[in-house]
């Protein structure tokens, strides 16, 4: 009979308690998660130190990775003969460019070509230079490429197209990679991510 | 409607020069304008074929031409993208494209395969009756081969469809950024 009584009268305080520790919790655990996804990329977690490489820019002058600290870095792979994907993130670019307004500085716009064979700097710097002037086009000699390509996951196949014009194309991985001020590998997004979301990690690695 | 009225209007025909027929003769002059525009609109829809194919929105994005130009496969290439409305009764097949500006034009499709962005031609494209298809950046494009001059941000080209059933449908590309 007691134990009624006493149950009667305190069994509301212990599952308010535990009402409080669950919400609080939750609370914690979404703060937690926000804080660890404060990307709309997806992350690198631990962010590895991006692979280092020096290739030619269109210019023909030497463009080391490393010589870009304090910079953010934006890599794509792709090759000027591309109609469609390569200009879609080309395009994004831009708008991400206008976008950050004079955080736009701090900020390197890469891609790196998937088809040697074809893109001379010369062609780079027109195919770059329809989208922007400071967009970056890179070559290099077959070996520093391919040691490219494996650090950053990018897989190309030289295919020939059975009753098309085209001479040949390239099917390529296509992602972005953005390398923060201090040379780690922070994000990835695909290449047709929205400008606003690359906008919005830009950021995250600039403040 | 517009022919009744023109033959409403002939019987007033006979008149003196006073006003109202000055008036009435005005009347049958727009009348007569109003008619053969019909008849030459009407003719002209059933003329183009083409009229059950509506083209909207193409675009293409800048590209520069290289400058290869005498060399095929070595040239500037870009893709135009636009809204295909099939407003007949029966289906029709995109089977090519032509313009000035490039020395060829093929129907092309973006697809992933697993992470990789292939491209592969389209021999013939099936509009649906009553369907609208849409080619948009990294799915179906019309892929401009070996440009043969730069396309810069406001310009703007004609491109010639090739259909099956409607025939030859040319539409103004204008070039932007999205």
């Amino acid at each position: 009979m007691t134990r009624g009584a006493s149950s009667s009268a305190s069994p509301w305080s212990p599952a308010i308690i535990a009402l409080g520790v669950v919400i609080l919790a939750l609370g914690m655990a979404a703060g937690c998660r926000r804080a660890t996804s404060s990307f709309r990329g997806a992350t690198f977690d631990p962010p590895p130190p991006a692979a280092d490489f020096t290739l030619l820019d269109q210019q023909r002058r030497p463009f080391r990775l490393a010589g870009q600290r304090g910079n953010v870095v934006l890599i794509y792979s792709g090759y000027t003969y591309c109609p469609d994907v390569c200009p879609t993130t080309l395009g994004t670019w831009r708008q991400v460019q206008t976008a950050l307004g004079d955080q736009a500085r701090r900020v390197r716009f890469v891609m790196i070509t998937v088809d040697p064979e074809r893109d001379t700097p010369d062609r780079l710097r027109k195919y770059v230079g329809a989208f922007s002037p400071e967009f970056i086009g890179l070559t290099g000699t077959e070996r520093a490429l391919t040691a490219v390509y494996q650090a950053y996951g990018v897989v190309r196949e030289k295919e020939t197209v059975p009753g098309s014009a085209v001479g040949y194309l390239v099917s390529h991985t296509a992602r972005v990679f953005l390398i923060d001020p201090a040379g780690l590998l922070r994000v990835s997004h695909l290449y047709d991510a929205p400008s606003r979301d690359l906008v919005h990690d830009i950021r995250q690695v600039l403040r | 409607m517009t022919r009744r009225s023109a033959r409403g209007g002939t019987t007033v025909l006979p008149g003196k020069a006073d006003g109202r027929c000055v008036r009435s003769r005005r009347r049958i002059a727009l009348l007569v304008v109003i008619l053969v525009a019909a008849v030459y609109l009407g003719g002209g829809q059933r003329g183009f074929a083409a009229a059950t194919i509506r083209v909207e929105n193409a675009w293409a994005r800048p590209a520069a031409a290289m400058g290869d130009t005498g060399m095929t496969g070595m040239g500037g290439t870009t893709a135009v993208y636009m809204t295909l409305v099939n407003d007949g009764q029966q289906a029709d097949r995109l089977l090519g494209a032509a313009t000035d500006v490039a020395v060829k034009a093929e129907i092309h499709e973006t697809t992933m395969v697993s992470g990789v962005m292939k491209m592969r031609p389209i021999p013939a494209l099936v509009l649906p009756a009553g369907a609208r298809v849409v080619l948009k950046p990294g799915g179906l494009h019309v892929m401009l081969i070996d440009l043969k001059r730069d396309l810069k941000v406001g310009d703007r080209f004609k491109l010639t469809l090739r259909l099956e059933r409607a025939g030859a449908v040319t539409t103004d590309v204008s070039v932007r950024q999205p």
